[in-house]
């Protein structure tokens, strides 16, 4: 009985729900060329949840901010189509990530997970890290993916052709949820 | 006021628009050199003043390219400038025509050739092909055959502009003439590596002279280099190097052993406003014993309504802190209007010297520049 209770107190903290807690940070990569055009879309919306075994992070897309008020306006209407297609999702077991327990312990590594963006699911690998805090866990996370696999146009401005792989990262923090 | 003649587009203030690297909108990754097809479209959206609201979906269209209407293919970049400095003196209006440059840029796969061909009425010596001592001068200012390697990194031969510091437009600031980096006629053939990305932009260049000054004893031979980390999208910082030696120096005579060894960085706490700043160290063996000195800069850009800047500089220059001379100062204030597709007015009111002279004494100095570009 003593070992029940004992294996109990340490089952896996990974088992409870989760939610993104304070401001989270999103941040989409894309390089132009010719001229090595780096292009950053950043934002601070990020909401997750969980139904016991899949971890499901939504991005709403309208609110990506590049920085230049023109290139958000195409990339928004042109490309991502956000009226019709508004949020971007990763989607992973939850079980996959060994949750550390221990405050100041870590985690890191790379995991199966599906991304859907523009409507379109596709594989795509992630590499996190997961660090304990006193309040739940530090999720620092990044993957690449295909715009062209999404059915999202390739952008091509003023004869500067964005390369269709492109990289999100995200770093955020995850609490139990109520 | 003979060194005048001629400037590059280089516009350091853009970072206040996200834009810390220069590659994307100049065919020299460093900047100051012809606009590429984007850049020209930047130009129309983010530099010059709007005089009726823009909609969300504004595109520059035409007016942006070659001549104002010209379409070019996608391998070819041609740019013409003309600029023009008026300098008021008590008996009459000074005209210096600095610049009157017709540039070519021809992109075909990995291979780029680039090259400038024009006329300085004045000044401009460095840069000059004829040898007309007393007036103006046809100048080539830059020549370069480049391959790209791969997506980030250019490697050229031919005369390019020293990087070093800030490039800037500003070529009389005296972090630049001191440094002899400037954009006007210091270019200096050589080999150069440019490398670019996300956060990073390097650029080192081995100088095998200035192939304009003759004879071969007055050419510099050495290096010069930058490296520049964006810690953010608003804020960058670098540190630049450079050694030259001269068996003869053009303006000493002797045997020169220059150096400069700094820090620069741009930062815009608001898009409208931008600081700029820069410090170097020189150290210097012309004839003697080497003398330690330093120059440097803070300039503050506020732009309140696009198109329309207010610049304030503070320079400073000393070529030796061990002498009894002191450093010389310069304050100047600028106005610099976009004014129109292709074209900007500027006006700068100084207090100091003209060069990094010290011992001189300051005297107040005004001058306006137009200029149009195609």
């Amino acid at each position: 009985m003593r070992t029940l209770i004992l294996a109990l107190l340490l089952a896996p903290p990974a088992l409870a729900a989760l939610k993104v807690d304070g401001k989270p940070k999103v941040a989409f990569f894309a390089v132009g060329n010719p001229g090595f055009l780096d292009i950053e879309g950043e934002s601070a919306d990020l909401a997750c949840a969980d139904d016991g075994t899949t971890l499901t992070c939504d991005h709403a897309l309208d609110t990506l901010d590049t920085g230049i008020g023109l290139r958000d306006e195409h990339m928004k209407t042109k490309f991502l189509q956000t009226e019709k297609h508004p949020k971007a999702s990763i989607a992973l077991a939850k079980a996959s990530i060994p949750w550390p327990a221990e405050v100041g312990k870590e985690a890191r590594g790379s995991v199966a997970a599906t991304f859907t963006a523009h409507g379109v699911s596709q594989p795509a690998t992630v590499n996190y890290v997961v660090k304990k805090s006193k309040t739940g866990w530090r999720v620092t996370a990044k993957f690449d993916f295909d715009i062209s696999k999404h059915g999202i146009e390739v952008p091509s401005y003023l004869g500067v052709t964005v390369e269709s792989t492109m990289r999100a990262e995200v770093s955020f923090d995850l609490v139990d949820a109520p | 006021m003979l060194l005048l003649a001629g400037q590059a587009l280089a516009y350091p203030f853009m970072i206040g628009h996200g834009y810390t690297a220069c590659a994307q909108c100049h065919v020299d990754p460093s900047g100051g050199s012809a606009l590429t097809e984007y850049g020209r479209g930047q130009a129309e959206i983010f530099m010059r003043s709007v005089y009726r609201e823009r909609d969300a979906e504004y595109e520059p269209g035409p007016v942006k390219d070659f001549a104002l209407g010209v379409s070019l293919p996608e391998w070819l970049q041609l740019q013409g400038d003309v600029r023009g400095l008026f300098i008021p003196q008590p008996d009459n209006m000074r005209f210096i025509l600095m610049q009157a440059d017709m540039r070519g840029h021809v992109g075909l796969g990995a291979f780029r050739a680039y090259g400038s061909l024009g006329y300085a009425s004045e000044g401009a010596y460095g840069a000059r092909v004829t040898a007309n001592d007393s007036g103006g001068n046809v100048i080539s200012r830059e020549w370069w055959l480049g391959a790209q390697l791969g997506k980030r990194a250019l490697i050229r031969g031919g005369r390019m502009p020293l990087p070093f510091g800030i490039r800037s437009e500003e070529h009389l600031l005296y972090a630049r003439s001191a440094t002899r980096t400037d954009t006007n006629d210091d270019q200096q053939v050589g080999l150069d590596f440019n490398y670019g990305s996300r956060k990073w932009r390097a650029e080192l260049m081995g100088i095998a002279g200035n192939f304009s000054v003759s004879p071969d004893e007055f050419r510099e031979r050495g290096y010069s280099g930058f490296a520049a980390y964006a810690l953010d999208k608003q804020l960058e910082v670098g540190v630049s190097s450079l050694v030259a030696h001269a068996q003869s120096d053009v303006e000493t005579l002797d045997e020169r052993l220059r150096q400069a060894h700094g820090l620069f960085g741009r930062y815009a706490p608001w898009e409208p406003v931008r600081f700029l700043a820069e410090a170097n160290a020189l150290v210097d063996s012309a004839g003697g014993p080497a003398t330690v000195g330093s120059v440097g800069y803070v300039q503050l850009d506020v732009e309140p309504v696009q198109g329309l800047h207010f610049k304030g500089t503070g320079e400073w220059c000393d070529t030796d802190h061990g002498d009894d001379l002191g450093a010389v100062m310069r304050g100047s204030a600028t106005a610099l209007w976009f004014f129109a597709p292709h074209a900007d007015l500027r006006l700068d009111a100084l207090y100091g010297t003209l060069f990094c002279t010290p011992g001189s004494e300051p005297f107040p100095m005004g001058m306006a520049q137009v200029h149009v570009f195609l």
